[in-house]
């Protein structure tokens, strides 16, 4: 069996705003849960950084970016939805 | 934008009033575009839009992490540490309160507290005492600066002229993997360092005392191993420290200690016994025993468990030994003491069963020192007596006072005789009789003497000298009144024999009423007065112990039944019954048969004197043991218990009231002397109105001895004068007698037997000659003679043939019956006493000469 694939994520934040606090919450206890030693988290505050958002062209925060495995995902919110949000990301329930 | 606000006024209103409607719907209509899940909206252009909900929360953030800040400085400034940080060159960017507040003090002065400079280039400027420390701490810093060291600290000594500091330079990295820079920390450990340094030092004292201490010290573990040891406790138990260190403290004790000591290790490991203090033996390598003081205490750990043993052991062998000594020592003074006072105890009570006391007198100091038992004798204490001479003077007897005195100081000058007898005289009159020794002693140097003496109380032998004396006396008096007695009782009984022979002449012949009347009163008083003189010659000679009653067998039967047959005339006068012998009469006893008699008369014939009209008389037998009891029992007046006493002393007659009764007052003196002399006793009952018993007891003849008969002269059968056979044939008599008028008596007698010519002699020689001379028939021959003795008459007689077989009759006064049994054995033929009965006297003459005539020789 080939070694389980590394999940990359970028999260876009709007600072400490309430959503973006909750995502980034939310995403890093999913990830500790369902893919212990195997996810990059890159967080993007788009306040402090707003070139980046422009050039990554986000437009909404927060936003979840999955990087890999392919195929790429977006996912705008809190991610306090856990059924859609393993669904969009390819997990198991 | 102040002028345009100062002039908006209304006709800007409600544009502004419909931009906000507009702002307000355009925001609810993006929440709702976002999914109300977004916080901004980023265009491409870049514009964005933070919505109103994310901008509130970004504002609240902003200030907490202002907050945050303030708080984080304000606790930087509070800690204790200087604290820099500086940038990647070693600028510094920013100080904390004490940093500024050393930097004020000490180097980094400035306006800025060294805010600005390059702190390596400080240090590496620093001089003095610690620029070397300041090199290292630039040399660490740019290290850590460069990322080869993740940290970096160094202790450095800083000190001021007042304190003495240390510090702790600590550097991190600001940023960990960014280069951005370093903090910088300087703590103060001056106290740690102090602590330290305190430690090290009492580290190093500790160390200086254990092992210069003049006492050794030992650490034990709990289970007695040595853990450390000084060299004194090596030199004291003459080990290595190597061989010490592999033993335990059980190894060096005494075997017999071993017990008690690990007693007492477990007393202290359980927490019972604080400390250990005591003086112990141990043994050194050598095996010689040295005495330690030892001191144990137990080391603990903070929360209480036992750790190790601190040990301290003084050598005290040579005070052990100096104090053994001394135990020795004092234990043989006190043996000797207690031997001496047992020896004086011994002397004591010696001196008190010897009643000898004990003096010493000093003449220097004129003290006299007395023993206990010498207080005893003088009568007086120790507390009452001045211990002088005078002293001692005044309780000797006032009449022996000179004497003693004289004697004393004649000893002074080396004269004897050094003992003396006196007398003391007590306050309250005792007079008691010492005897004194003494021995005068010089010292050395010949110069003041002194007396050391004896004191013996000799009143009891004193006394029992005295009482001999008196005895003596009294004895030599009783012989000497016996002697009288028996001479003079001679001296009577010689008239008297005269007088109750021609007497008894006169009764014999014919003779009117009135006559007979009157020669009866003769020998009635003649008889009287004779029996009077013989019991007193009794007396005298069983007092002088001269009388010797052989004891023979005695038939009591024979004996009472005779008695009683001569009182009978006696008691029928009197009007007195004798009644019936009673109980063991059929034995014998063993006594002097004539004696034996007497007493008995002596007894019933009491009885009958004072007894009573009508009265009675028993005598009774019984047997005790080995004796036989005879009672004579009367029926008179008795006797009251006051004269009982005196009932057989001589000469007391009990005053009875009745002095016509006939006595001489020694009957019951001379029984009592008799049946003592015969091994019995005698004594008396006595009821007053009812009567006396008197008794006697004899021992029993257990044996078959015969019997001697009764009878003084057995084998003389006594025929009366008339019966007696007349011979015609002409006899010769000889006569050996000094007394004339006994000889003419026995010529009177004679004269009725006209056939027997008399010869008399004066004299034993004069009689001898004559016997030789003419051969008479019958020899009268009396005991005492002037010239010779009568036995020694009568043994020349029997010496010589010529004169050996004529029949010789002996005559005396007294002769006891030993006598007799020696002159019948001698030769004597019979025996008659004087005064001599006429009746006897010519049976015997008859008996002697031949009946029919004998052809003449």
């Amino acid at each position: 069996m080939s070694k389980p694939p590394l999940f990359k994520f970028r999260l876009y934040v709007a600072g400490d705003g309430p959503h973006s606090t909750q995502a980034r919450a939310n995403l890093t206890a999913l990830c500790r849960e369902l893919l212990p030693e195997r996810h990059e988290i890159e967080v993007v505050d788009v306040l402090r950084d707003p070139q980046r958002a422009l050039t990554d062209g986000v437009m909404l925060t927060p936003l979840l970016v999955k990087l890999s495995p392919a195929p790429i995902r977006k996912i705008t919110g809190s991610l306090s939805q856990r059924e859609p949000l393993l669904q969009a990301l390819g997990l198991p329930a | 934008m102040n002028a345009s606000l100062a002039n908006a006024d209304d006709f800007h209103d409600e544009e502004i009033a419909a931009s906000v409607l507009r702002l307000h719907e355009t925001q609810q209509r993006l929440q709702e575009l976002a999914g109300g899940e977004v916080d901004a909206v980023l265009l491409p252009g870049g514009q964005s839009f933070l919505l109103h909900a994310a901008q509130e929360k970004l504002r609240q953030g902003e200030a907490i992490q202002r907050g945050m800040a303030e708080m984080q400085i304000a606790i930087l400034n509070a800690l204790p540490a200087h604290i820099a940080l500086l940038d990647a060159q070693g600028v510094i960017l920013s100080v904390n309160d004490a940093w500024r507040r050393f930097a004020t003090a000490n180097v980094l002065q400035g306006p800025e507290f060294g805010v600005g400079q390059n702190y390596l280039e400080v240090c590496t400027r620093a001089q003095g005492d610690c620029s070397e420390e300041a090199e290292d701490a630039a040399r660490g810093i740019r290290r850590v600066l460069r990322g080869e060291a993740k940290e970096f600290t160094l202790e450095y000594p800083c000190h001021s002229p007042a304190d003495k500091r240390w510090f702790r330079l600590m550097v991190t990295p600001l940023q960990e993997g960014q280069l951005s820079g370093v903090v910088v920390m300087h703590v103060n450990v001056s106290e740690r360092k102090l602590a330290e340094e305190a430690l090290r030092e009492s580290e190093e004292r500790f160390r200086g005392t254990f092992e210069q201490a003049a006492v050794g010290i030992a650490h034990f573990s709990t289970e007695g191993r040595f853990l450390r040891v000084n060299d004194k406790l090596c030199a004291i138990f003459g080990y290595d420290r190597e061989e010490l260190l592999e033993l335990t403290s059980a190894d060096l004790t005494v075997p017999e200690d071993r017990a008690a000591c690990e007693e007492a290790r477990l007393a202290m490991v359980a927490g019972k016994l604080a400390s250990y203090d005591t003086e112990k033996r141990y043994l050194r390598k050598s095996g010689e025993v040295v005495w330690t003081h030892l001191v144990i205490n137990l080391q603990r750990a903070a929360v209480g468990e036992p750790r190790y043993f601190i040990s301290v052991f003084d050598d005290i062998t040579a005070r052990k030994q100096v104090e053994e000594a001394l135990q020795n020592s004092e234990r043989q003074q006190r043996e000797l003491a207690a031997q001496l006072e047992a020896e004086r105890a011994r002397l004591v009570a010696a001196q008190a069963v010897a009643k000898v006391g004990s003096w010493e007198m000093d003449f220097a100091t004129s003290t006299l020192t007395w023993s206990e038992e010498t207080y005893r004798i003088f009568g007086t204490t120790p507390e009452r007596f001045p211990h002088t001479h005078a002293g001692f003077l005044e309780l000797v007897h006032p009449e022996d006072r000179e004497a003693v005195d004289d004697a004393l100081i004649q000893s002074l000058s080396g004269r004897g005789p050094f003992a003396i007898e006196h007398r003391l005289l007590s306050p309250d009159g005792r007079v008691t009789f010492v005897e004194e020794r003494w021995d005068v002693l010089s010292d050395a140097r010949g110069g003041s003497k002194r007396a050391i003496g004896t004191c013996q109380d000799i009143t009891e032998r004193k006394l029992v000298e005295e009482r001999r004396r008196g005895q003596e006396e009294a004895e030599r008096a009783n012989r000497a009144k016996s002697e009288f007695l028996s001479r003079m009782s001679h001296e009577l009984r010689t008239p008297l024999h005269a007088i109750l022979g021609f007497a008894q002449l006169l009764e014999v012949d014919d003779r009117n009423d009135e006559d007979k009347e009157s020669v009866a009163q003769i020998m009635r008083a003649g008889g009287h007065l004779l029996g009077l003189i013989n019991e007193v010659l009794d007396i005298a000679r069983v007092e002088s112990g001269k009388l010797a009653l052989t004891p023979e067998p005695v038939s009591v039967r024979e004996t009472l039944e005779e008695t009683l047959s001569l009182v009978k005339v006696q008691a029928a006068d009197c009007g007195v019954r004798i009644e019936p012998l009673r109980g063991d009469l059929d034995c014998q006893v063993l006594a002097n048969a004539q004696r034996f008699k007497q007493v008995v008369l002596n007894l019933l014939s009491n009885a009958v004197k004072f007894n009573q009209q009508g009265g009675s008389v028993t005598v009774a037998c019984q047997k005790i043991a080995d004796y036989l009891r005879i009672a004579v029992a009367d029926t008179g007046r008795g006797i009251p218990a006051e004269s009982m006493g005196k009932l057989f002393a001589p000469f007391e007659r009990l005053d009875v009231g009745d002095a016509a009764i006939e006595g001489t007052g020694l009957g019951l003196s001379l029984s009592k002397h008799l049946v003592e002399a015969m091994g019995g006793r005698i004594g008396v009952e006595s009821e007053l109105g009812k009567g006396s018993t008197f008794w006697i007891e004899l021992p029993l003849n257990q044996g078959t001895r015969a019997t001697t008969p009764t009878g003084l002269i057995p084998d003389a059968p006594i025929p009366s004068v008339a019966e007696a056979p007349r011979s015609t044939v002409p006899r010769t008599l000889l006569y050996i007698e000094d007394n004339l008028s006994n000889l003419r008596l026995v010529e009177r007698i004679l004269a009725r037997r006209p056939e027997v010519t008399l010869l008399s002699a004066l004299q034993g020689r004069l009689g001898l000659d004559l016997a030789r001379g003419h051969l008479p028939d019958l020899i009268l021959l009396d005991l005492q003679l002037p010239d010779l003795r009568g036995d020694e008459v009568l043994r020349q007689l029997r010496a010589d043939p010529a004169t050996a077989d004529i029949p010789v009759v002996m005559i005396s006064a007294d002769a006891t019956t030993g006598q007799i049994e020696r002159l019948r054995a001698a030769g004597a033929n019979e025996y008659l006493t004087k005064p001599i009965n006429i009746r006897s006297f010519l049976a015997i003459v008859d008996a002697a000469l031949p009946r029919t005539a004998a052809p003449p020789s």
